[in-house]
């Protein structure tokens, strides 16, 4: 099954920010890929790739647990399992989740 | 029960007011609570919103004194005795706090913070509080003439936020345009103007009503996601910030604020703090939104007043949202010429008139008056002596 890249739509665009961490655990994230930040407020949608990043990530998953999982799932190369998971971290960054 | 409800501010137009957003928080908690709306401006939107207030009573402005203001809350009682005043502008809050003793003698209560509280709060001061506190403002300097503006120039740089004592907020990105916003502060409020520094970055509010013993009856906090052009949230979600709720309970508790206050913080894009921009020392224009969703609060100030015991109010639930929404009230010159000749208003239920009634002779502003017709929930009165 080929992976679709992770897209990230905000609804309420704000500035990106240089930070080193991420944290999804606040995240409330449904099925159909509709997910509420309830710390700021924000609201995105993510495809489903990003839906179930975000979802391992709060089941505790680490970095490598999830790129681990994108290349089993998706049969991704290590490469770009990795690229399109720091891409995604960046992108939830950007739209200020820390 | 009977229970008279006074309450300003009834704009909802470019310029929100909180009055109209009481009035509909306390109609859903109280059946047969009796309004009275307190206006400035005829053309303050909610005079001629169907069901809102039960009679209108025009005010002097807050800058002819408070002896004005008493004399016309003397003559309003003598129709409808006022048990509760909530007062709703920046404005009127510092004459209120003059005249709560004699608000007292006439049995009409009001819940307000302390004085020293109050004067805590105040833009001027904003810089002092928030160091006790030991969280963030922006930088803010004040200055009553031009020589003051270049030394916030000097210090603040551009963009700078201008502000009035107490309406007004504009971004500047001049000198040419800081003395010209600078001077029309001035003509319309008088001094002194407050001097911000811009922070980038998305702002959150909150609300609350403190119970003067250092912890709150209520309390909703939002990031706004709707800004009009002049500044003014038209849409706000519900959130959940423990940072937030750190700084604003530890703010109301250092002051032992009583009654209702709404704290406006940005928070900072690149350092990720909570700044406090402003405390607005009474409901804001979005109270009907926590009203809506299990925090009403203008309620919970009511049943204070009134001796009763106050629920413990639910936690807002984060991701609720609200969007302002604008509609077009229809009024009738009647209305206009009631309120500019006799300063008041009585509404009342739209109904078929039967005969009898058209010629009902009714006392009004000590004349006799005939109701002609009913227009829009509001009874048009012929004044005929």
């Amino acid at each position: 099954m080929k992976m679709t890249p992770p897209i990230m739509q905000d609804f309420a665009p704000c500035p990106q920010v240089p930070d080193p961490c991420c944290s999804t655990q606040n995240l409330v994230v449904n099925d159909n890929g509709f997910v509420f930040d309830p710390q700021s407020g924000q609201t995105f949608s993510a495809n489903q790739t990003g839906v179930e990043m975000i979802r391992w990530m709060n089941e505790g998953a680490t970095p490598d647990t999830v790129i681990m999982r994108l290349q089993d799932q998706y049969g991704l190369d290590q490469f770009t399992a990795t690229r399109d998971f720091e891409s995604f971290i960046s992108s939830l960054r950007t739209n200020g989740i820390n | 029960m009977s229970l008279t409800v006074a309450v300003s501010g009834l704009n909802r137009g470019e310029n929100p007011q909180p009055g109209a957003g009481i009035i509909q928080s306390l109609r859903r908690e109280f059946g047969d609570v009796t309004i009275v709306g307190l206006v400035f401006e005829l053309m303050e939107s909610g005079i001629y919103v169907e069901g809102l207030a039960d009679v209108v009573y025009q005010l002097p402005y807050p800058s002819k004194g408070t002896e004005a203001f008493l004399h016309r809350l003397d003559y309003i009682c003598e129709s409808y005795p006022i048990d509760i005043l909530i007062p709703t502008l920046d404005a009127e809050m510092d004459g209120m706090l003059r005249i709560e003793e004699q608000l007292a003698e006439r049995g009409i209560k009001v819940m307000l913070p302390e004085r020293q509280s109050y004067l805590k709060s105040k833009k001027q001061t904003l810089s002092k509080l928030v160091e006790e506190c030991g969280f963030r403002t922006p930088r803010t300097m004040q200055a009553v003439e031009p020589k003051g503006l270049m030394a916030a120039v000097e210090t603040i740089g551009f963009p700078m936020m201008i502000k009035g004592p107490f309406y007004g907020a504009d971004k500047v990105q001049s000198r040419e345009a800081l003395l010209d916003k600078f001077n029309c502060i001035i003509r319309d409020w008088g001094g002194p103007v407050i001097l911000q520094e811009c922070i980038k970055g998305q702002e959150f509010n909150v609300i609350a009503v403190g119970d003067g013993k250092g912890s709150v009856d209520g309390y909703c906090s939002i990031r706004k996601t709707v800004v009009s052009e002049k500044g003014k949230g038209y849409g706000g979600i519900t959130i959940r910030d423990s940072r937030l709720d750190e700084i604003s309970l530890g703010l109301i508790k250092h002051l032992n604020w009583r009654g209702p206050l709404e704290l406006e913080f940005i928070k900072d894009d690149i350092t990720k703090d909570f700044l406090l921009i402003e405390i607005n020392p009474r409901f804001p224009a979005w109270v009907d939104f926590p009203s809506q969703i299990g925090q009403n609060l203008p309620a919970q100030v009511v049943r204070t007043l009134l001796n009763q015991d106050s629920p413990v109010l639910p936690e807002c639930e984060p991701g609720k949202f609200f969007v302002r929404h604008s509609v077009d009230l229809v009024g009738s010159l009647d209305q206009l010429e009631q309120l500019s000749t006799l300063g008041e208003l009585i509404a009342e239920k739209p109904r078929q008139e039967t005969a009898g009634e058209e010629n009902q002779i009714k006392k009004m502003n000590h004349r006799d008056v005939k109701k002609k017709n009913v227009v829009n929930g509001y009874a048009q009165h012929e004044v005929l002596s």
